[in-house]
């Protein structure tokens, strides 16, 4: 198993596409952030505040902005990554050699989220290099220090949720291309479109037969439903956000991420293993 | 007391309701070089892929070296499993140090060992995705062989070759079993090759195992004989006997089949011209092993 897990690295660390879609993510996590401070300085300018004008970019508040630079990419990555055994046929180097189908997608697993955790630092890394180019390190003490480490692990439990949903997709589809494009279809549009049309008709067709009859309205109340609380991505800029560690308005929110990240990589992991292992390798 | 490499009783797998391999029990012996034949669709390839742990079985049984503990087993085998399973873009040294990290092997000489068995020592940084369809299959080879297993399968390793490239497959398989005492399945359809270095055959039609035999057994049954019409059976015998040493003859009226001496059919003819005796005509039969096994996989046994 643990060289199962050296050979994935040494695969990954080959690929062209690592490093590629790493620096294509690190240089817009930087864009991104002198893109802000720009659209920033204009609107002070059309105030004719141009004088006025202090970046609030910092090196140190511009650190966890940049982690949401790199989900995209790490997207792609691992929908490259994880079907890629399949495209090239060399799973069918893998399982004859002992190893147990839960080892192969445990290590897939892993490396998938060292993907995550080196492509957020990565970003992170850019976006606070141009925040100190732009408006010096910032205030930095021990407590935003390790408000950062806090934030770090919070941001990267969502990543780890939605690289769980990705990698399951690349272990049912098999294919490359069309592991991006689902994925890629996950990651953009599923929130814009199928969640607000789920709650569209939670909150139009269902609310109200749900009202209408007592007992069920005591049990299932439903008020302002958003299935974007029950979807892990929206969590990746929640969790980016440094307030939502301190103040008591976020808690409920923090709450409900971590138990919705974590009931996603639970779920997403057990789906992909138990089809991997069931499915035959043609 | 034999030693079976691999053992299958009643392996079957379905698909729907379709039996693909149907209660299929073959034994390899170790030291064998087992040639697995069908024609397309008779079940080779899935029930190599159940070997190896690709698919599953319906039901049936699967002993590698004599366990069941197939896990085990299965880090004592090499695999070819239809196309060459490489990443193209690495090159040929990466794709075995993959293998190689994999199956933890610390000592990392076994990557040029393996690269120089196959050929492949001097192709540089050259990526896979570059290489021909032969060096492709060198390459798989090369990876199989990582981690010096005991039991090599090979589904279809020279399909696409050309006739240098089989060639040098065929000679890489006889001397691995030659010099490491590999156990070779091979599995094709291209029976004139699997017949220069199989030492035993199963033969597969429809999922069911129609036949396995050795090569002796084949060259047994698929004995060459000679058939000879002439005007005088009797003092024909009397040449074969006496002249010739032969036993092994059946006479039906002017037609004399013999199952021995048929090399010599040229001498055995210039002789019954030289006494007298007229022969209407000559013809050697049966000396096709593969004709026979062409016959088997299309028809079953008789």
């Amino acid at each position: 198993m643990f060289g199962l897990i050296k050979s994935d690295f040494y695969k990954l660390f080959r690929m062209k596409s690592f490093y590629i879609c790493g620096l294509i993510a690190a240089v817009l996590a930087g864009l991104g952030i002198f893109a802000a401070n720009a659209m920033d300085k204009m609107q002070y300018a059309m105030y004719g505040l141009e004088d006025m004008f202090i970046s609030q970019y910092t090196g140190v508040y511009s650190l966890a902005l940049g982690l949401g630079s790199a989900t995209l990419f790490i997207t792609i990555l691992v929908s490259m990554f994880v079907p890629g055994e399949f495209k090239f046929g060399t799973i069918k180097n893998i399982v004859p050699s002992g190893i147990s189908r839960m080892g192969i997608y445990f290590s897939k697993f892993i490396v998938t989220i060292f993907i995550s955790v080196a492509y957020s630092l990565l970003c992170a890394a850019a976006a606070f290099i141009t925040g100190c180019c732009l408006a010096g390190v910032g205030d930095f003490d021990r407590n935003i220090f390790l408000d950062i480490l806090e934030i770090f692990g919070l941001f990267l439990l969502a990543q780890i949720a939605l690289q769980s949903i990705f990698q399951m997709m690349g272990f049912l589809i098999r294919s490359t291309g069309w592991t991006i494009g689902v994925n890629i279809a996950i990651f953009a549009f599923l929130p814009s479109m199928v969640l607000t049309l789920i709650d569209f008709a939670v909150n139009s067709w269902l609310a109200p037969v749900v009202a209408s009859v007592d007992w069920l309205n005591s049990w299932l109340k439903i008020e302002n439903f958003s299935s974007n609380d029950y979807w892990p991505l929206p969590y990746l800029s929640e969790f980016s956000n440094i307030d939502i560690l301190h103040m008591d308005f976020f808690q409920p929110i923090l709450t409900r991420g971590l138990i919705v990240c974590a009931v996603y990589i639970v779920i997403a992991t057990v789906i992909g293993l138990w089809t991997f292992k069931k499915r035959d390798i043609d | 007391m034999t030693e079976y490499v691999l053992e299958t009783k009643n392996l079957t797998k379905k698909y729907s309701k379709r039996a693909v391999v149907d209660n299929l029990s073959i034994k390899i012996r170790k030291g064998d070089i087992y040639g697995f034949i069908g024609k397309n669709g008779a079940g080779k390839t899935t029930t190599i892929k159940m070997i190896s742990g690709l698919t599953n079985p319906t039901s049936g049984s699967i002993e590698l070296f004599g366990s069941s503990d197939l896990s085990e087993g299965r880090k004592k085998i090499g695999t070819i499993i239809e196309n060459p399973a490489i990443y193209p873009y690495m090159s040929a040294r990466e794709n075995i140090e993959v293998q190689r990290i994999m199956k933890g092997i610390g000592d990392k000489k076994i990557t040029d060992q393996v690269l120089s068995i196959v050929g492949l020592s001097d192709v540089g940084n050259k990526k896979a995705k570059k290489f021909s369809l032969g060096m492709k299959q060198r390459l798989a080879i090369a990876i199989a062989l990582v981690g010096s297993p005991e039991f090599l399968i090979l589904d279809e390793p020279i399909n696409g070759l050309d006739p240098i490239g089989i060639k040098d497959i065929r000679n890489l398989i006889l001397k691995l079993t030659k010099e490491a005492g590999i156990t070779v399945l091979i599995s094709s359809h291209i029976l004139g090759e699997l017949m220069k270095i199989a030492t035993c055959y199963g033969i597969i039609k429809d999922g069911r195992i129609v036949k396995q035999l050795t090569v002796e057994e084949l060259r047994e049954i698929v004995k060459p004989q000679a058939e000879f019409v002439v005007n005088d059976p009797e003092k024909a015998r009397a040449i074969f006997t006496e002249v010739f040493g032969i036993n092994d003859m059946e006479i039906q009226g002017n037609w004399i089949r013999i199952g021995e001496a048929v090399e010599k059919c040229d001498d055995i003819k210039r002789c019954l011209e030289e006494n007298d005796i007229v022969i209407s005509s000559v013809r050697t039969i049966n000396d096709d092993n593969e004709e026979y096994l062409i016959k088997l996989m299309e028809e079953g046994e008789e």
